[in-house]
């Protein structure tokens, strides 16, 4: 193990074995993520914590209203829930949940359709891209403006992740910059965001969005995105 | 130690965001305690903290303040296990190597040998490595969180990557 005392003389050091020390360190970087079950717990966490500040909101709130009278306290609670309803989140917002990285289990292949997965958000399913060498590694839940969000997250062979995100509610617009693309017969639309190249669609009127780092070719994703497994992927 | 740089108005720290870090958290825990399950537990602690009241930041450097509150957390819980009574685990105790996040077992190993050897780097080395190299931040941010200057975070980080380049090949002998 290294030991010393830092203040000592700095005594010449070979440049290539600092340099191979800073290699070896950001191979090790690269190498290491957060388990899964940390992530979870770490998760957990944080929604315990969301609940009781939204439950220290509530009362503080109750407090307020009470001595005010019904009339008061009814208008205040439209002005809450007009203010707390808010717009439209983007696309761009969207495909950067991908970021936070998955903080649940990969879903499992679905027992019945063999082109999804075991998970939906408000009727839409997740497909199962086993069979395209991109498995699901795993998931999170989200909220974006208000709406509900889920994310599975795929990985193939070379362990490049993509992260497939459907929004709850109706669908948006996709962004002003986007490339419009037809395949299969899905219109699709192609935007770069920080690093990583976002495609957004429609399915069953919600909007998806899937977004992969950009040695993912473009032409790959849009595969990903407009594949029907046979006709067991609704759209 | 490391601490805050101070400017501008205060801001809350999102708790939806902080999933954003816990890998590079993770990874300076470790690099920290040099072990596992020390680190994740540690990561918990950390977030765990943070998220008991709500967060008021004067700058951007989230990841800045999450690292300083790590970093504290850490020299707690250090000064107060050096109180204790040290109890090693058995053989059997010993958990098998967790190889699921890295993608070869012979790359989790040397992962491993990598932040067990920055755990145990003099403090002033380790923490220019951590910020720098484990972490991501720039010199000058180094520079500012561990309050010294570039130069010297330069001087830190030349040794302690060559300490580490030896300690993975015993045949040298030590810089430091």
């Amino acid at each position: 193990m290294p030991a010393g005392d830092p203040n000592t003389p700095l005594e010449p050091v070979d440049e290539q074995l600092a340099e191979r020390g800073r290699a070896l360190i950001a191979a090790a970087v690269a190498e290491t993520r957060a388990p899964l079950a940390l992530r979870e717990r770490i998760e957990a966490d944080r929604q315990r914590s969301v609940a009781r500040d939204s439950g220290a909101r509530r009362r503080r709130l109750r407090g307020l209203l009470i001595p005010a009278g019904g009339l008061v306290a009814a208008a205040v609670v439209a002005v809450v829930v007009l203010v707390g309803g808010g717009g439209a989140p983007s696309v761009v917002a969207t495909a950067s949940l991908a970021a936070r990285g998955p903080v649940l289990p990969a879903p499992a292949e679905s027992t019945t359709n063999d082109a999804l997965l075991q998970s939906s958000i408000e009727g839409v399913p997740f497909p199962y891209w086993g069979d395209l060498k991109w498995e699901s590694v795993g998931a999170r839940d989200d909220k974006i403006e208000g709406r509900a969000a889920r994310t599975v997250y795929y990985a193939n062979p070379k362990g490049v992740q993509a992260a497939y995100t459907i929004l709850g509610g109706d669908a948006i617009d996709p962004p002003s910059d986007a490339v419009k693309r037809t395949d299969k017969g899905v219109q699709l639309f192609v935007v770069e965001d920080n690093g990583r190249r976002v495609v957004t669609w429609e399915r069953n009127g919600h909007t998806c969005v899937l977004s992969a780092p950009m040695s993912v070719p473009e032409q790959k994703l849009l595969d990903l995105a407009a594949w029907k497994g046979n006709g067991g992927v609704p759209f | 130690m490391l601490s805050a740089v101070v400017s501008g108005p205060a801001r809350q720290l999102d708790p939806a965001a902080l999933g954003d870090h816990v890998d590079r958290l993770y990874r300076a825990a470790w690099a920290l305690c040099g072990s596992r399950e020390d680190a994740e537990d540690l990561v918990q602690e950390t977030f765990a903290k943070v998220l008991a009241k709500p967060r008021f930041l004067r700058n951007d450097d989230d990841l800045g303040y999450l690292l300083r509150v790590l970093r504290n957390t850490f020299v707690s819980r250090h000064r107060t296990a050096m109180r204790r009574p040290q109890a090693s685990p058995m053989p059997e105790e010993l958990e098998p190597m967790d190889v699921s996040s890295a993608t070869r077992p012979d790359h989790a190993v040397e992962a491993r040998q990598v932040f067990e050897y920055i755990a145990a780097l003099p403090d002033d080395f380790r923490d220019a490595l951590v910020a720098v190299d484990v972490v991501g931040l720039s010199y000058g941010e180094a520079a500012k969180l561990l309050k010294t200057k570039e130069a010297t975070i330069t001087s830190r980080l030349y040794r302690a990557r060559a300490q580490v380049a030896r300690g993975m090949d015993p045949s040298r002998e030590s810089v430091l």
